[in-house]
């Protein structure tokens, strides 16, 4: 440990495609390395950046970050066309007609100690009736339908307590706010270059490279290879749309993402290059169009011996309606302890990169969840859907779940899977077993309750404001 | 020691009910709860079924009063069996039950006839024998106590419906305290610390737990093999035949006191007449003979069109290697199977009875008892095993490739012993607690066609007129004795005539209900 | 009246009445309808019971609410004191104590954990005491105890409590309690067990007596032996003596001075370690030893010579071999106590593990078909408890600076496993500690033991420099003023204990009961 030579610049590095992520890297590290002597570069290109995400979905684990960096809420409304969410929308997975949300907040309200999905599993199971929905019990999904909204209330007397949101927008806004946070909280200074041929200017232990580039040469390949984005709502000619819904709706080769951030449309098609060799273009006007090549970059983050860590700019995050901001801020959450004597031994980068290992696990079986979950069988992709993907860890938790009415204890996996439940629950995944805790309720006294609940959901909803 | 408190019965045909009925009579007291386990979704194999004597002896031990029982079961009377064909075709022979002729100063009666048969001096075998005499003529009685006549020394057996013998045997054994439990059976619980059977689990979801099980559950032997592993001991290459049909038809001949057993160009046939029926069935090696030839040859050689569809079964022939393993007992075709060939099913489920009643055990469960209980029972099928080999060895016929390979096929050395001991000088003798007698032993190997070089020198002590009018007499009194008997039919309108099909049948019919 | 389905479990049959015996009925007879389940206790008056005076886990209040059962109750019925942590002495070394707590140490400064900014400080100053910025070290360390606060934004919530409780008396509380629910205890012991032979699965225990008591699921609660789950099913046993030498353990009652701490102590010896356990009227003590290195002569002799006041009970000896059950549920049988693995109770967590298991057997609770898919999670799930607290336990035996005897210097050389490996090295360097997502042990275990057996990282936070140092000073400053009032404030413990135990006033009751967390450091 005598060679140990202090960390005394982090230096970020983006691409055309990674502004965004450069940004927000550039920010995070310059507040979390604020007061000390660590100065922090961004080498980002000179070309204009393409934001691969026109729109973003934040939820709780990114707005947090943001404000810790003086980005509010209100902020994010005034400056990136912030626009609250309540649910995703599916469309056509589990055939054509099949439209369901999955909300975010945890659905019903636990009755006795017990999960509500085990109660809802015994009234669908012992009436037969697939007519209650776990749908039907979230104020989340029912605001969504009808479009209204209010703030979540903090008494968790109140039914409005239940309600939780997520925040959507603009890609390029949000970019130019953290490149602002990051020039004034860093000593670090904007460098424009072409980010590949500046490797040389920071060598040296003291500098440890945070490399937010998409990978020049995939090493794999991934089932959805391909993206296309596109973004509406600029001409005068397209409606304002005001869905509280992120929808998703299958197509034969893949799917499209539709996000609205203040009246724009924001759409991204994910498909794979295996089954479809044209550019299909998108329904609408464009604005924007680009296509973007994924492939998971599959060596280690941390590469000791060049004091280099990659943090993906490529590969799954692309599929993940938050563009990937969720896993960076563990990331870096992860990696500012581990920057003290860094130089002297791998034991940190060994560490850092088990860790993010294990949560890539967890967000690429998160990105494919609804694809993995479509049992369409009508077309080349969806035939050779089940062959392709991948999730051993998903595929146990699904099947658990069904069997049981509860996920596995997985370490890597976060503890609230209330979003993956919602969704398992939109894709009829209900559990097939409930927990026989559940019996205390007599069946009729049951049906009762539950359909007070959805009365008193359905209420509230229509009750509350129309979201403008 | 603690004593058993509780025998399960798994399987409720003849086996499980005589098992049953038996255990209820002897165990009595309360001294220990029966239970017997059987589903009506599980046939039994129960066909037209012969008996042997000693049948006599299980009823008597029940207390049955054998025209009560003759009636339920719609049986007839046994006197021995015929078999046509074995020797060569054309030829038969009778196996009667009880003696020929009479022993005569400390030496076998066959010894004096030999000498005279060998002289061409002596009519054939049978006539001296009643049971033959009379099966032929349709006669029957039971033994009258008239001293020396050979009337009182009649041996007979029955031909009943084996379905309504459990039946019968069913009412008996749940009117003495047996517990019948209809239902499947699903699982076995086995005793972690030794291994021994602690209950079945059935599959109304009832357990039930018992100290000592009875195995009735047919070839497959549920416990005694598919739970305890006891293993089998194959003996097809001996006894080729593997397959039965089984179909009843109508009278039109009459109804002799006998079974008929004719050797067909693979295996035989039986002809076994109920009071109301005959039983008709065909034995085959399935490697020599196909299932649907099988039932076109019995059909053509049944006398009347037959009242069912074929009945099929198949078997492995050979012997449980151990019927008894820690606390369960195999008896009836759990514990082997010899074909029925001279109608040993029924006596080995008796022999079973009678030997674990002999060694009953209490919760201890000595080993020395139940080794000794299967080394018996080892002994006394090897036994019978050899008897049937007998008949198929000791045949003349080449016609076929069946009887090709029986004829030369090598054979149990005591089977061997056995024949080169008669054919040398015509001794017989009976080992152990061998089931047949020399009687048995004579008819078959004589009726087959084996023939001594000499005989018992010291038949030679008598002149050779002397032994000729003894002979003679003896021919005589049977002669004399058969007379006196009435028809078959005549003694069973007189003591125990079954009702009419008919109403037997709505009988049954209102018992299921 | 409604009817269950028909793969419902019905029969559950619990054999062994000792604490996890007693604990898995009356948890399966409150929370399991009466309606459905029958729940049946086979326990033997000749088997003894291992229930020596037990220290517990804040857990074991969550798992007594869950239960409806009132606190004041629990603690008279069971001669029950307080307990805010455990002290080691000898540990790292001759004549070092210190405190593990159930509280944890400072907060998070500019979002660089305390800890760090402590050792920055301590590296000019080493009159400074971890200790001193833990609420629950202060209180214990003078004698001092009071209820936690409910108030998250409050110093005094910061920290959670425990007992130490006679587990025979706990077991016997709870066996009424149970039968009072329903639970049918049947008096007798196991003969034969039978196995159904198209799976293996345990159909019914049959007893001396021959009475028989058939069931669709076991818990086995038969102690180390595992009747159940190790005789009959052949789980086998996964063996840690290489990491966790000590097999022996001598128990004995003394008296003690009146005075209970409010902390379970565990002294290290020669050749394993001491506990004392304070009751309400007694200590309980024993000393557990590794066998290869002191005879059981020799370790009751030191056993006695280091009691706290007279002895008051005849030895008891115990063996045992630590390690876990390789499937602590096999087929339709779950093992929960000692039956399902053994790790000397060093940390207090024989217990919470108990509990653990009950909760995730009620959470799991299997029908009777397919019950392949729940077990295997069970036994992820508890093997993964067990191997974590297994790293914790071989941590404490493992940092040592002594050699004084052959079991320490085996102990300070042990090869030890990798994933505690990669843990020591990883805080040794950098002070980084790996919280567990799901763990008994978390941060302040780890710091605290590190801590106090002198185990020390070689580098601070990148961040720690003279700017975030200047507020992590005023933020200690006031902590450890504001820890010194509290404790100041805080009645004495034997106070708390008599006031528990005679004559509980209003005041008293309005401070149990509180809803406890299924955590060891209280609100977070």
């Amino acid at each position: 440990m005598t060679d140990t030579v202090a960390i005394k610049k982090v230096k970020v590095i983006s691409g055309k495609h990674s502004a965004l992520a450069g940004w927000y890297t550039a920010a995070m590290a310059a507040y979390a390395l604020k007061d000390t002597e660590i100065a922090v570069f961004h080498v980002a290109s000179d070309e204009e950046p393409v934001f691969s995400h026109g729109s973003l979905a934040l939820q709780a684990d990114v707005l947090l970050a943001l404000q810790n960096l003086g980005l509010t809420e209100s902020a994010l409304v005034n400056h990136a066309r912030a626009m609250p969410f309540l649910a995703n929308k599916y469309m056509g997975w589990q055939g054509k007609k099949h439209v369901a949300f999955a909300g975010l907040a945890k659905t019903g309200v636990p009755l006795g100690g017990v999960n509500f999905v085990h109660y809802l599993a015994r009234l669908r199971n012992e009436t037969n009736n697939l007519n209650w929905r776990a749908e039907l019990f979230s104020l989340n999904t029912i605001c969504a339908l009808v479009g209204t909204f209010a703030m979540p209330s903090g008494d968790p007397r109140s039914i409005l307590s239940s309600l939780e949101y997520g925040l959507r927008v603009d890609a390029k806004l949000l970019c130019n706010l953290l490149k602002q946070v990051a020039l004034e909280l860093g000593k670090g200074s904007e460098l424009h270059a072409d980010a590949f041929d500046t490797e040389d200017q920071f060598s040296g232990r003291e500098t440890i490279t945070l490399d937010c580039r998409v990978s020049k040469e995939p090493t794999c390949k991934m089932l959805l290879d391909t993206f296309l984005i596109e973004t509406s709502g600029l001409k005068e000619s397209v409606p304002r749309v005001n869905n509280l819904s992120n929808e998703y709706e299958c197509t034969d080769d893949g799917y499209v993402e539709r996000q609205y951030v203040s009246g724009r449309q924001y759409v991204r098609k994910f498909f794979s290059r295996r089954f479809t060799k044209e550019n299909k273009s998108l329904s609408g006007p464009f604005n924007e169009c680009s296509e973007i090549l994924l492939a998971p970059n599959t060596h280690d983050v941390w590469q000791h011996s060049l004091n280099t860590i990659y943090l993906f700019e490529t590969g799954v995050h692309q599929l993940l309606d938050n563009g990937g901001l969720g896993y960076r801020t563990q990331q870096l959450n992860t990696l500012w302890p581990l920057l003290s004597g860094v130089n002297s031994s791998t034991l940190a980068a060994n560490f850092f990169n088990r860790k993010s290992a294990e949560r890539y696990r967890y967000w690429y079986d998160l990105a494919l969840l609804p694809v993995f979950l479509c049992d369409r069988k009508d077309s080349e992709f969806w035939q050779l859907k089940a062959k392709l993907i991948e999730a051993e860890d998903l595929e146990y938790a699904i099947s658990f779940y069904q069997r049981t009415g509860v996920f596995p204890q997985l370490e890597h996996y976060p503890a609230d899977l209330g979003l993956i439940e919602n969704t398992l629950l939109a894709f009829d995944k209900y559990p097939n077993a409930s927990d026989p805790l559940s019996l205390a309720v007599e069946i009729g006294d049951l049906e009762r309750k539950l359909t007070m609940l959805k009365q008193q959901i359905e209420q509230t909803a229509m009750q509350l404001p129309q979201f403008k | 020691m603690q004593a058993v408190n509780k025998v399960v019965i798994l399987g409720g045909g003849s086996a499980g009910w005589m098992t049953a009925a038996a255990l209820a009579t002897v165990l009595k007291n309360n001294y220990a709860e029966i239970v017997l386990v059987e589903s009506q979704n599980i046939g039994t194999v129960s066909v037209g079924e012969a008996t042997i004597p000693q049948i006599a002896l299980f009823n008597s031990i029940l207390g049955i009063d054998e025209n009560e029982f003759v009636r339920e079961t719609h049986a007839t009377f046994k006197l021995g069996i015929e078999f046509a064909n074995w020797k060569q075709k054309g030829h038969s022979y009778m196996h009667p039950f009880g003696s020929f002729g009479t022993d005569m100063d400390a030496i076998q009666f066959h010894h004096y006839w030999l000498k005279m048969f060998q002289k061409g001096e002596a009519s054939d075998l049978d006539a001296y024998s009643l049971a033959a005499v009379a099966a032929k003529q349709g006669r029957f009685m039971r033994p009258e106590n008239r001293g020396n006549s050979p009337l009182s020394k009649i041996a007979y057996a029955f031909h009943f419906d084996a379905t309504l013998y459990a039946k019968y045997l069913r009412k008996i054994a749940v009117s003495r305290g047996v517990k019948r439990i209809e239902a499947k059976m699903e699982d076995v619980c086995i005793r972690d610390t030794d291994g021994f059977i602690d209950s079945l689990v059935l599959d109304n979801g009832q357990v039930v737990n018992g100290d000592l099980f009875i195995d009735c559950s047919g070839f497959n032997g549920l416990l005694i093999e598919k739970t305890l592993d006891s293993g089998f001991e194959d003996w097809s290459h001996w006894l080729p035949c593997d397959s039965a049909i089984a179909m009843p038809c109508l009278a039109k001949n009459n109804v002799y006191p006998y079974t008929i057993s004719t050797a067909q160009e693979a295996g035989w046939t039986w002809r076994i007449p109920l009071q109301h029926r005959i039983g008709n069935g065909y034995v085959f090696p399935s490697r020599f003979v196909d299932t649907q030839k099988a039932i076109d040859v019995l059909i053509q050689q049944m006398e009347s069109e037959p009242l069912n569809e074929p009945n099929i079964l198949r078997w492995k022939t050979g012997i449980r290697k151990k019927s008894w393993v820690k606390n369960c007992v195999a008896i009836g075709l759990s514990a082997g199977f010899i074909e029925p060939l001279e109608s040993t099913g029924l006596h080995l489920i008796q022999a079973g009875i009678a030997k674990l009643l002999g060694m009953f055990p209490h919760q201890g469960f000595e080993q020395i008892d139940i080794d000794t209980y299967n080394q018996q029972t080892k002994l006394e099928m090897e036994r019978i095993r050899d008897f049937i080999i007998l008949h198929y060895v000791a045949t003349q016929r080449e016609d076929t490739e069946f009887w090709r390979y029986c004829k030369n096929m090598p054979i149990p050395d005591y089977l061997r012993h056995k024949i080169d001991l008669y054919k040398a000088n015509g001794r017989i003798y009976r080992q152990d607690a061998e089931l047949f007698n020399e009687t048995s032993w004579l008819a078959v190997m004589h009726g087959q066609g084996i023939r001594t070089k000499g005989y018992h020198p010291l038949v030679d002590t008598l002149s050779e007129a002397e032994i000729r009018s003894r002979l003679e007499h003896i021919k005589q009194v049977i002669d004399n004795s058969a007379n006196v008997m009435p028809t078959q039919a005549a003694y069973i309108e007189k003591y125990c005539k079954a009702m009419s099909q008919n109403s037997a049948l709505n009988l049954s019919g209102l018992e299921l209900q | 009246m409604f009817k269950a389905p028909e793969h419902q479990l019905k029969n559950i049959v619990i054999l062994g009445g000792g604490t996890a015996g007693w604990m898995t009925a009356a948890a399966l007879s409150k929370l399991l309808s009466p309606e459905f389940f029958s729940i049946t206790l086979v326990e033997s008056d000749a088997i003894g019971t291992v229930g020596v005076g037990e220290a517990t886990l804040p857990h074991l209040r969550f798992f007594n609410q869950r239960l409806g059962i009132d606190e004041s109750e629990f603690i008279k019925a069971t001669n029950a004191t307080i307990k805010a942590g455990i002290e080691f002495s000898n540990w790292g070394n001759i004549g070092d104590t210190y405190i593990h707590p159930f509280g944890d140490y400072g907060k998070p400064i500019k979002n660089v954990a305390f800890h760090h900014y402590f050792f920055a400080r301590k590296k000019y100053n080493n009159q400074l005491k971890l200790d001193d910025y833990s609420l629950p070290v202060v209180a214990c360390k003078n004698s001092k105890f009071n209820f936690p606060t409910s108030d998250p934004g409050l110093l005094t919530s910061s920290y959670s409590y425990a007992y130490h409780i006679d587990a025979g008396l706990y077991a016997q509380y709870l066996r009424t309690f149970s039968e009072q629910k329903g639970t049918t205890r049947i008096e007798g012991k196991v003969n034969s067990v039978s196995l159904r032979k198209s799976d293996g699965s345990i159909s019914g225990l049959k007893l001396d007596d021959g009475t028989i008591v058939n069931g669709d699921f076991f818990v086995d609660c038969s102690g180390f032996k595992g009747r159940l789950i190790e005789q009959s099913l052949k789980a086998g046993y996964e063996d840690w003596s290489h990491w966790l030498p000590c097999d022996r353990a001598i128990a004995v009652q003394s008296e003690h001075n009146g005075r209970p701490l409010p902390y379970t102590k565990a002294i290290a010896r020669d050749a394993g370690w001491q506990w004392q356990i304070p009751l309400k009227h007694r200590m309980g003590n024993g000393y557990v030893y590794a066998s290869q290195y002191i005879n059981e002569e020799n370790a009751l002799k030191t056993l006695l010579a280091n009691l706290p006041g007279n002895q008051t009970s005849e030895p008891n000896y115990l063996k045992f071999v630590t390690g876990k059950r390789k499937s602590s549920w096999l087929k339709n049988c779950v093992a929960i106590g000692l039956s399902s693995g053994f790790l000397e109770p060093l940390e207090s967590t024989s217990i919470y593990l108990i509990q653990a298991a009950i909760m995730k057997l009620v959470e799991l609770l299997p029908q009777r078909e397919n019950m392949a898919v729940k077990s295997t999670e069970y036994n992820r799930y508890f093997s993964n408890e067990m191997d974590k607290i297994r790293d914790f336990l071989i941590l404490h035996y493992h940092a040592t600076s002594r050699e004084d005897t052959p079991f320490w210097t085996l102990c300070k050389h042990l090869k030890i496993p990798p994933s505690l490996e990669e843990k020591m090295e990883l805080y040794k360097e950098i002070g980084v500690i790996e919280d567990y997502q799901y763990g008994l042990f978390l941060t302040p275990s780890w710091l605290a033991v590190y801590n106090g057996q002198g185990v020390i990282p070689s580098y601070s936070d990148i961040r720690v420099n003279e700017t975030t140092l200047a507020h992590a000073d005023t933020y200690m400053l006031t902590l450890f003023t504001d820890i010194q009032q509290a404790v100041a404030r805080m009645p004495t413990n034997e106070q708390i204990v008599s006031r528990l135990h005679d004559n509980i006033t209003c005041n008293v009751k309005l401070q149990l009961n509180q809803a406890a967390q299924f955590s060891l450091y209280g609100r977070k």
